[in-house]
């Protein structure tokens, strides 16, 4: 009986302890990304500013364009991570991703489209535009693989086949319809640098919606990654199931591919890292640690950009893929 | 019979690519009938411009797309067959990306001073990027068939980004760069195409020497051994043999990913698992590909293009996910 | 009888003149013709009646001199409209495919006898053009304001204008002169200038771009110098609030504002020295960072002038 309250004990201290120097580093990359910038405002003077706000330059340099550029840095990073949890569940594969499998690419072609239709339209309508050609992307895929018998190599052949298809698509665009501005220069690449408090309100409320329901879900979910058999069993409707997943992960895919454009990869690395470090197959704790891995893997990479190249803005999509490679192979060979 | 059937399709897939190559010589910016071509080519008339036209810029395509062409195909075939994986080329292992950046830096440090020298380069990316896929997906000593294409793919993805983060840095100098990276035919010349004439034939006869030991490559390995073959030695030679070309390949006309990838497939639809006719067969059908594509690039947008690897990559997807559906695994 | 007098008369007299010019020209420029260019010597055998043109700057010029190309390259597919000054004269001559990937058979169907081109977009080609017809490389997007000149003398003496040339010279000296006393009388001030990308991101010139010479020449200095080969950079707001420059150009693409507004709803904007000061002003991105042949930059030279940039009072 005491053998049985120890080990839980140590069980919960453990979660305890990882929540607790997660949330560590999350809060010192957050506070880090504040200061970082052509402006140096060094950490004692934002613990000042944020005891006593006054409307200072500093102040508002924080307020205005840090504080939301970070907040979207831990949103979206969260958001792909999570969505990358529940796609790897539903598929059963560990090398689903939504970034391989057309999703992100599918959102930014829809961003493309309608900027060519209409350049410089309201963030809503483009927001539309990424989730329809984000769900359209995600959904061809999958019925592809599916039709053609799910398997991990499939995942990965077809989604990068359809990936190709799709970059190629919006390439042609730009050729075809050279005289439309708006097609000049998408944010192709991956970049927090467009970040403001606006895009963050039109965006924030519906991914906290689609995080909640995660929560909501997971068990669910997870049980039917046991086995079609087993969840029915368990009077769960699948097809409802399945479909609500979907809605989830690609909502939460293109939102976050139109507020920071695309990040091949990420979803991957984010899963991977946190099943290494949680070492557990609890979905609940999964997710938790899934959305602070991303929160963390987001920001660092932003603040390692910014830090680097202090008076420019240099992609982070390129770098992410640039560190995601070599941790995705990594993570292959840590598996086994 | 079954052998005269097969000679059969492979003459018709001879005719066609022949076919497709002259089509090639008639379709651009101006259109040359049959006969104005043939003019051109035989009695060395000038119609309208077809000398230049033909000679200067179309021949060295069509040499430089059917070299190149044949040369994805050929790798990507070899890479199948030593690793006995349909989903295996240049493309899915990582070689094309890794060649394409080395090639961009070579450039960009020490400037374009020979076609061989872009050859070397290209042949240390494609060397490096394989031995990486390779080393991150031996387990234990063995090479798991899915690991492989799925770290290949990630490794591809990265030599890219980094090509592309390179690129971020140098703005007008290197602009030429993006249709080099998704594979083009545009900077072909006649000397570009006679520079790499002799090494391209000189590899693709050794490996069509090689047909019979490709074809024990497929038999298990303990048969192999037992009949006193060196597995090991002669997958080294294939697979060198399968970086020689892509790296060639690739230092002329970039990345024409999609090609290597689907063209050895189609020819084992069509000839089954014989490497006597499937390596011509597969080379035939990467030279239709690229030279079509091609073809379509320059001639939907006058007088813009849109690069054949692009091209490649439209009218080669439905058809490599149509392959796909057969797979097994 | 009287009508066709007087035009009888002036047509002799203008024949007289032409007569003067052709002789005075023929004094100066005899075919064969060595010119000197990027390329190395390149020899010129007749007068050229048929060029084609592959850069903004090189037509710019060909048309001050009254030269009308047979082919020119265009703006290619990311880079908005041909440039505003060169739209009409463009619209009559045929497109030979973009500026750095020019369609090698399109040019060759024009039968020109002589390709003028840039050297930096297209140096590789050279061998390929060199069969079609005598190519002439110059320095003409990433020239100086002297290249420029210097392009415009080049340009005079192959195609046996160099009559012309006083005139546009004089003309562009005497706009650049009146632009450098008016930006005299204002003091030196520092400069950002640059457009804004449609995600609202401010990419900004260097001091490595064209515009920088002439910007300093106006007394206005380039805040950007820290990057040794790019022409342009991306910046934030804060940095722009950090590098503090006296004034802003922002250049339109296509006379289009809406990524501007984009860039101004940024709250930090307001805090923008520059802007507080209303030393916020606008010009034809198609002029200032796409082209820098002569024409163009006695635009630019206007647009600085009357854009009310060197007005001292306003500054307060």
């Amino acid at each position: 009986m005491s053998w049985h309250f120890i080990s839980k004990f140590y069980l919960i201290m453990k979660y305890v302890l990882l929540y607790i120097s997660l949330f560590i580093a999350t809060i010192w990359l957050f506070i880090w990304s504040l200061t970082l910038g052509p402006i140096h405002i060094p950490i004692n003077k934002i613990i000042d500013l944020i005891r006593h706000p006054e409307a200072t330059l500093e102040w508002r340099i924080i307020y205005e364009t840090r504080l939301p550029r970070a907040l979207i840095g831990v949103l979206t990073g969260s958001c792909l991570a999570i969505a990358g949890v529940i796609l790897q569940y539903v598929t059963r594969n560990l090398m689903a991703c939504p970034s391989l499998l057309g999703i992100n690419q599918g959102a930014q072609l829809g961003i493309l489209l309608i900027l060519i239709t209409a350049p410089f339209t309201q963030l809503p309508i483009v927001i539309l535009y990424a989730l329809v050609g984000g769900a359209v992307a995600g959904l061809v895929t999958y019925l592809l693989v599916y039709s053609m018998g799910v398997s991990a190599l499939k995942l990965v052949l077809v989604g990068q086949a359809i990936n190709a298809l799709l970059y190629a698509i919006s390439l042609s665009l730009i050729i075809l319809f050279p005289q439309k501005s708006g097609v000049i220069l998408v944010n192709i690449n991956g970049s927090l640098a467009g970040s403001s408090w606006q895009s963050f309100h039109t965006v924030a409320p519906i991914l906290f919606i689609a995080i909640i329901a995660c929560y909501v879900y997971i068990k669910k979910i997870h049980i039917l990654s046991l086995g079609e058999e087993i969840a029915t069993s368990l009077g769960i409707n699948i097809k409802w199931l399945l479909a609500i997943a979907f809605i989830i992960v690609t909502s939460l895919c293109s939102l976050s591919v139109s507020l920071v454009g695309q990040i091949l990869f990420f979803p991957l690395i984010a899963v991977n890292f946190s099943k290494i470090i949680l070492k557990s197959n609890s979905p609940f704790h999964l997710l938790i640690v899934a959305m602070f891995i991303g929160a963390i893997l987001m920001t660092l990479s932003d603040c390692l950009m910014r830090y680097i190249y202090i008076d420019q803005e240099v992609p982070i999509g390129i770098f992410m893929s640039l560190i995601g490679a070599p941790v995705l192979v990594l993570c292959a060979r840590i598996k086994q | 019979m079954i052998t005269n059937h097969k000679i059969n399709k492979l003459i018709i897939l001879f005719i066609t690519a022949i076919t497709i190559c002259y089509t090639s010589l008639m379709l651009g910016f101006t259109y040359y009938s049959i006969t104005d071509v043939i003019d051109t080519l035989i009695y060395k008339q000038d119609i309208n411009g077809s000398y230049f036209a033909i000679f200067d810029i179309r021949i060295p395509r069509m040499l430089m797309g059917v070299l190149c062409g044949s040369m994805f195909a050929l790798s990507s075939s070899l890479l199948q067959s030593v690793f006995r994986n349909p989903m295996a080329s240049s493309e899915t292992l990582g070689i094309n990306s890794a060649s394409a950046l080395f090639v961009l830096i070579g450039i960009s440090l020490f400037g374009k001073s020979s076609e061989y020298s872009l050859l070397c380069y290209s042949l240390i990316g494609a060397a490096l990027g394989f031995t990486i896929t390779l080393f991150s997906s031996l387990d234990q000593g063995k090479i798991l068939r899915v690991r492989l294409i799925i770290v290949g793919i990630a490794i591809g993805a990265f030599f890219k980004s980094a090509s592309q983060f390179i690129m971020t840095f140098q703005d007008e100098k290197l602009s030429s760069f993006v249709s080099f990276l998704n594979g083009t035919l545009y900077s072909s010349t006649i000397e570009s195409a006679s520079a790499i004439i002799i090494p391209s034939i000189i590899v693709v006869s050794i490996t069509f020497c090689c047909i019979k030991q490709i074809d024990l490559l497929q038999l298990s390995d303990d048969v192999a051994i037992s009949i006193g073959f060196n597995v090991t030695r002669w997958k080294i030679i294939i697979i060198f043999l399968a970086l020689l070309l892509t790296a060639i390949a690739v230092s002329c006309v970039g990345s024409l990913g999609f090609i290597g990838l689907i063209s050895p497939n189609i020819a084992r639809l069509i000839f089954g698992y014989s490497n006597k006719y499937t390596l011509l067969a597969s080379s035939l059908i990467g030279i239709i590909l690229t030279i079509s594509a091609d073809i379509i690039g320059r001639i939907i947008f006058i007088p813009y293009e849109i690069a054949p690897g692009i091209i490649s990559i439209i009218i080669g997807v439905p058809y490599f996910l149509y392959i796909m559906r057969k797979l097994r695994y | 009888m009287k009508l066709i007098n007087s035009s009888f008369l002036k047509k002799l007299f203008a024949g007289a003149c032409a007569l003067i010019i052709a002789t005075n020209a023929n004094a100066s420029t005899s075919y064969p013709l060595k010119v000197k260019a990027e390329n190395g010597e390149v020899v010129i055998k007749t007068k050229p009646k048929r060029i084609v043109v592959l850069e903004f700057g090189l037509l710019d010029e060909l048309k001050l001199l009254g030269v009308k190309p047979v082919g020119i390259g265009t703006s290619d597919a990311t880079e908005g409209n041909d440039p505003e000054h060169l739209q009409t004269f463009i619209k009559t001559i045929p497109s030979v495919g973009t500026r750095d990937e020019p369609s090698l058979e399109a040019i060759a169907k024009l039968k020109p006898d002589l390709i003028i081109g840039d050297y930096s977009l297209i140096a590789n080609l050279l061998p390929q053009l060199n069969k079609i017809a005598p190519t002439l490389l110059m320095n003409g997007i990433l020239g100086n304001p002297n290249e420029q000149v210097k392009n415009l003398k080049t340009l005079a003496k192959v195609t046996d204008t160099e009559t012309k040339v006083p005139a546009i010279l004089k003309q562009y000296n005497k706009i650049k002169a009146q632009a450098e006393k008016i930006a005299a009388k204002s003091p030196q001030k520092t400069i950002l200038i640059g457009f804004v990308t449609p995600s609202g991101v401010f990419r900004v010139l260097t001091a490595n771009a064209i515009a920088t010479p002439i910007l300093n020449e106006l007394n206005r200095k380039n805040l950007i110098t820290e990057v040794d080969n790019m022409h342009r950079v991306d910046i934030t707001v804060e940095s722009v609030i950090n590098k503090n420059p006296d004034q802003i150009i922002l250049l339109l693409t296509d006379g289009n504002k809406a990524p501007y507004e984009k860039l101004a709803s940024n709250p930090l904007w307001n805090d923008v020295r520059a802007n507080k000061e209303n030393q916020v002003y606008f010009m034809d991105r198609n002029v200032w960072a796409k082209t820098h042949g002569i024409e163009a930059m006695e635009i630019m030279y206007k647009e600085a002038m009357s854009s009310g940039m060197f007005n001292t009072e306003s500054s307060k």
